[in-house]
């Protein structure tokens, strides 16, 4: 079992909050990724997770033990470094075999293990290379060698991939969540790049500003986001997001048209708004369609290709920009005026004042 | 604002070739993005155009005229750096105004104020004007460095991947207000990435480089639709294109170390040993289809998954839209869009149609 | 002393001592904080325990003494004995640790899990940075450390004291460590004066005005004559260093600069022969030096002493601030470029800006190599253009030697280089900004 749990666990810098006070549970072989951008308060729960880093309040268990206050390497996890950190002046066997002779095992040991982690991730035929001759990819598959050859009960990686080219990433990305699925090993993921927080995840912690938003698995983070923040940071583009005024069953866009509340979501924000009130909607750019019988009106205010499809950005009546994503086929003119439609089961709604999402009572 | 022509340009460095007989140009008005791996020659080539290197061989020209004896100075360009961009120990509007203040120009302090002003207003950093550059966040930083190229007004924008060290989300919102800028200042831009997604999106036309070499120009649906060998190919395209070894038996095509066949057309274009290129999006589930494999890998990525499906020992990625109840081990039928395959001969070059 | 037999001099019991009280004042205070005791009772208690080992230390080098005899090499053996009761001493520290028991009541509110500190720990550090174990360990060290600086700070200390005193206390044996201070030495290094006889000590007090330096030499029955040289030496060493630093530093900033940013043949070569310049100790080449200043008459000119440190101190100030140089982008020049300065003016308004702190530390080494030397300034140089260093020892004349003129002479010439290192400490701190790099 390794099992990782936090208690409240919180940071502060003098008077300030780097990580608030949070709770979280990493189960046995599962691959948490904690997601934010820079300076929500990941790398330093990370961190404080692996003994880097002191907790200013809170309890840290691994396996039920309690490790708050055990130094990083009483601790049994390997950490995985965005810049790799290989000696540069070793070789890539030496780099991986260092930390099984730190522990004192025997040369058979350490040669076998080597050889297996070595075959694991394709790297034998650079073993013998210095870190200084070898690709960002290679260097950081050594680094990854280095922490699965200890067989850790964790594994926590700080934005590994943050310092390999786009394409790489991409490759890297699927190697990594291959390894994961074989060994199952409890791990532990920082990154502030939400699409691969989303293909690597089985569970995401969305963080922002030292708290955290949401806690859920890329499904629940993507279609029910727990508030504007995530709603937003997760997809590329993120979530629309269009202020208007809830009244009579109808979300009304000033001076735009109104759009017809579904009916699963009229009691929930009657409840929130009575039968008036400033609302948020949301909708995914996958969500929208331009369509002649549409509701809503927009004027086109730029297009570009992303390659198997088209983004259409729309300037709303307020000059409000909402991106619908179309086939690649599609071509609008900039200037056009266009209606577009929304799917029902994919809208959303958000309170202005609280920034919370507003829930649905039957789930559809 | 001035178009740019590079003929022929060669540099070498030390013993390995930077660039190799490069030559394109970019229209006045244009975006034109440089896209190609980490050392290819992008950054070189940035820097012969703003004379801050020499090249061996070839000519630079604006507007017709051979500036290669000019000093960076005398070329007026302006170049929006990847790091170290802003000048340490000024403030925002120091760093916005320092160039109008070099000897070379004769600005007013009056007229300086203003575009300081102007350019702060067109990327809504006016409220940092007075901070130190080293209190800024990043993506500020990237705005302030752009706003220097801006109030210089000068003939061309150079810009050098101005956006890779910034995270994701920031990427993409700089990257749109970069377009609308541009698009709506008529300015010439020659912008550097190794990012595919920048470069599809901003450029109007795009030039792969790599290792030194123009191996293709055009606009970014070209590029996409009919990449002209396997690196192109491979370079954009999220996910990436699967590119396959196969060969041509009869009237049909058989991926190597699969059950995959598909009945060829242009058999005679086609040699008998070639890779084929299909992209993600064009290989469908489908409960019809005639293919069959395992899943080995499921990626949500919320708005569509990517399913990698093995047969026999090959492995194929599959964009499916939305959310899939697939797992691990299941066994899917799908298609392949026939008449969206690419043919590549063994070397890399593309044949076929 | 005690009625122990004690195989060290006083002035080391009282070392010792010292330092063992800093150890405890220094070690406690962290356990007790550690276990939620304020620090100042850490610190009062930590000074008490201090004194008891100190005591301890002794105790256990009087027992050991004859252990230590049985060697034939009496420093040997006491040496043995002091590394033995140390260790002694410091097993028992570490035991006693142990007894701090855990404060009853919490001062911070929350009480931390098992291990952890009382106080919250709200700076950055790693677990095993804040393991109070650890940073009793660095505070011995520290405590060692500050030891021995203090030890090479004595010779310093004993001068300073010397240059006050009379010359009957300056020469006492035992020395004195307390005495009534007079201002005698200083006036005697700075001035002139001749002896007077008994008659003619009479006819001059008579004086009406006398000042106070006339009256305090009065007493040891001698008239003030005039200024001594040393006033002009000092001005001497003052203009030659602080010319040939101004210099060193200006040629060696632009060199500096064109080695790192431009493509310069045999640039290593170069770099190699520059350090060369350092590599003979500079007594091998007094001789000809010598000859060659007579001929092109740079003997005894300050050109001459300025021109020579100048070139001795370029090689070291090029090394130097090319490393710094090498350090700040060339982005940041390029950007100005294409902005349309030229090289020149880019090199004034931002490297040299951001070169600050290795201009600032090139400048102390310089001043320091130049304002000290004493071989060269002794060999070219007669009276015109003598500094400081060889003028010192020079009065170490015939007949009586006036100590306390010595010390004040080297005190005086101390004063100039400190002050010059700390009004330029903050810039010597390296890192102060190279801030316009963020870590996203």
């Amino acid at each position: 079992m390794a099992e990782i749990q936090l208690l409240q666990v919180e940071k502060k810098f003098g008077e300030v909050h780097a990580v608030k006070p949070m709770d979280l549970t990493v189960h046995d072989g599962e691959f948490v990724v904690l997601l934010g951008p820079s300076g929500c308060g990941k790398t330093t729960t990370l961190r404080m997770i692996s003994g880097l880093e002191t907790t200013t309040s809170g309890t840290i268990l691994l396996n039920g033990r309690d490790v708050t206050w055990a130094h990083p390497s009483e601790r049994d996890i390997a950490f995985v470094f965005q810049f790799f950190a290989l000696y540069s002046h070793m070789t890539a066997r030496q780099n991986i075999a260092f930390p099984l002779q730190a522990q004192g095992e025997s040369k058979e040991t350490v040669n076998q293990r080597v050889a297996e982690v070595s075959r694991l991730l394709q790297i034998e035929h650079i073993l013998d290379a210095r870190p200084g001759a070898l690709s960002g990819g290679d260097q950081q598959r050594v680094a990854l060698a280095r922490a699965l050859v200890r067989r850790p009960a964790a594994f926590l990686m700080d934005e590994p991939l943050g310092a390999l080219d786009a394409d790489f990433r991409e490759t890297m990305r699927a190697e990594i969540k291959r390894l994961h699925i074989d060994n199952q090993a409890t791990t532990v993921y920082v990154t502030h790049d939400q699409i691969e927080a989303m293909a690597m995840g089985d569970r995401i912690v969305v963080m922002s500003a030292a708290a955290v938003q949401q806690v859920g698995t890329p499904t629940e983070i993507y279609h029910d986001p727990a508030s504007l923040f995530v709603a937003r940071f997760i997809g590329s583009p993120g979530m629309n997001l269009v202020t208007g005024r809830y009244h009579g069953g109808q979300v009304h866009l000033p001076d735009c048209g109104a759009y017809t509340v579904p009916p699963q979501w009229i009691a929930p924000l009657n409840t929130a708004f009575g039968d008036d009130g400033d609302v948020i909607l949301g909708f995914r750019p996958e969500a929208a369609q331009v369509t002649p019988q549409g509701a809503l009106s927009a004027t086109v205010y730029a297009s570009d290709l992303h390659g198997s499809y088209t983004m259409l950005h729309l300037e709303l009546c307020d000059q409000t920009i909402v991106h619908v994503r179309s086939s690649r086929q599609s071509s609008h003119p900039i200037g056009t005026a266009v209606q577009f439609d929304l799917d029902p089961a994919m809208v959303r709604f958000f309170d202005p004042a609280t920034e919370a999402a507003i829930v649905p009572e039957v789930r559809a | 604002m001035s178009d740019i022509e590079l003929r022929h340009i060669s540099k070498q460095f030390k013993d390995t070739a930077a660039l190799d007989d490069v030559s394109f140009s970019v229209a006045d008005g244009e975006l034109f993005v440089l896209l190609g791996h980490t050392g290819a020659g992008k950054t070189t080539t940035l820097r012969i155009i703003a004379g801050l290197e020499r090249q061996d061989a070839g000519d630079v020209v604006f507007d017709g005229e051979i500036v290669n004896q000019y000093t960076p100075a005398d070329r007026d360009v302006a170049f929006v750096f990847q790091q170290y961009s802003l000048y340490p120990n000024k403030t925002v509007y120091e760093n916005l105004a320092f160039p109008l203040r070099s000897p070379l120009r004769r600005v007013s302090s009056v007229e300086i104020d203003r575009r300081v002003r102007d350019a702060a207003e067109k990327l809504r950093i006016t409220p940092l004007l007075a901070r130190k550059t080293a209190n800024l966040s990043g993506g500020e930083m990237q705005r302030v460095s752009i706003g220097r190229a801006i109030v210089r007004q000068p003939r061309v924008f150079l810009m050098d991947e101005p956006l890779s060290n910034l995270d994701a989300k920031l990427r993409e919102a700089l990257r749109i207000e970069i377009q609308h800028l541009q698009k709506t200042q008529g300015s010439t831009t020659l912008f550097v990435t190794h990012d595919q997604i920048e470069a599809l999106t901003m450029a109007d036309r795009i030039g792969v480089l790599r290792q030194g070499r123009i191996v293709q120009i055009g606009p970014p649906q070209e590029i996409y639709d009919r990449p002209t060998t396997t690196f192109v190919a491979q370079l954009v395209g999220i996910p990436r294109i699967n590119l396959l070894p196969a060969t041509r038996e009869n009237g049909t095509l058989v991926i190597a170390d699969s059950a995959i066949k598909l009945p060829l057309v242009n058999a005679n274009e086609v040699p008998p040993l070639f890779l084929l290129g299909v992209r993600p999006e064009d290989v469908r589930l489908d409960p019809a289809g005639d293919l069959r494999g395992e899943v080995i890998l499921t990626e949500p990525l919320g708005v569509e998954t990517v399913v990698h499906i093995r047969s026999e020992r090959q492995t194929l990625l599959c964009l499916v839209p939305g959310i899939t109840p697939l797992a691990i081990g299941d066994t899917v039928s799908f298609s392949i869009d026939r008449s969206r395959l690419h043919f590549f001969e063994r070397g890399g070059q593309r044949v076929g149609d | 002393m005690f009625g122990l037999d004690i195989p060290l001099p006083e002035f080391w019991i009282a070392y010792f001592s010292l330092f063992w009280l800093l150890v405890g004042a220094t070690a406690t205070p962290v356990i007790f904080r550690h276990r939620g005791y304020s620090r100042l009772l850490g610190i009062l208690i930590g000074a008490v325990i201090g004194l008891v080992c100190a005591v301890l230390f002794v105790v256990l080098l009087a027992a050991l003494k004859p252990l230590a005899d049985l060697l034939d090499r009496p420093l040997l053996g006491t040496l043995l004995s002091m590394v033995i009761s140390a260790a002694v001493i410091l097993v028992l520290l570490v035991r006693a640790r142990r007894l701090v028991p855990e404060a009853r009541y919490d001062t911070a509110g929350t009480r931390p899990a098992t291990g952890g500190p009382h106080t919250p720990v709200t700076y950055s550090a790693r677990v095993d940075q804040v393991d109070p174990n650890r940073q009793a360990w660095q505070a011995i060290r520290a405590s060692v450390v500050v030891m021995l600086a203090a030890l090479t700070l004595t010779p310093v200390v004993w001068m300073s004291m010397t240059a006050f005193k009379s010359y009957p206390d300056a020469v006492a044996s035992p020395p004195k460590v307390a005495f009534d201070p007079t201002m005698e030495g200083i006036i005697t290094l700075l001035t002139r004066r001749r002896q007077m006889t008994d008659e003619q000590k009479a006819v001059y007090a008579q004086n009406e005005d006398l000042n106070w330096a006339d009256r305090v030499m009065l007493k040891s029955g001698q008239a003030i004559l005039g200024q001594s040289d040393y006033v002009k030496r000092l001005r001497n060493s003052l203009i030659i260093a602080s010319t040939s630093t101004v210099l060193s530093v200006t040629l060696g900033l632009l060199s500096a600069y064109a080695f790192s940013r431009f493509r310069i043949p045999g640039k290593g070569d170069l770099l190699f022969f520059i350090l060369s310049t350092r590599m003979l100790p500079p007594v091998v080449v007094t001789i000809p030096i010598f000859l060659m200043y007579r001929q092109l008459g740079l003997y005894d000119t300050h050109a001459g002493l300025i021109l020579l440190y100048t070139a001795f101190n370029l090689s070291f100030s090029v090394w130097l601030l090319k490393g710094f140089i090498d350090e700040i982008p060339k982005e940041y020049e390029e950007a100005a470029l294409v902005d349309g300065y030229t090289r020149l003016q880019a090199f004034i308004r931002i490297v040299m800006p951001e070169a600050m702190t290795g201009i600032a530390a090139t400048t102390v080494f310089c001043f320091i190599f130049a304002w000290n030397e004493y071989a060269f300034a002794l060999m070219l140089t007669a009276d015109k253009a003598r500094t400081a260093p060889p003028h010192i020892p020079s009065m170490i004349g015939t007949g009586l030697v006036e100590w306390a003129a010595i010390a004040a002479g080297s005190l005086f010439f101390l004063i100039p280089v400190v002050i010059v290192t700390f009004a330029l400490r903050k810039y010597l701190l390296r890192g102060v900004t190279f801030g316009a790099i963020r870590q996203g």
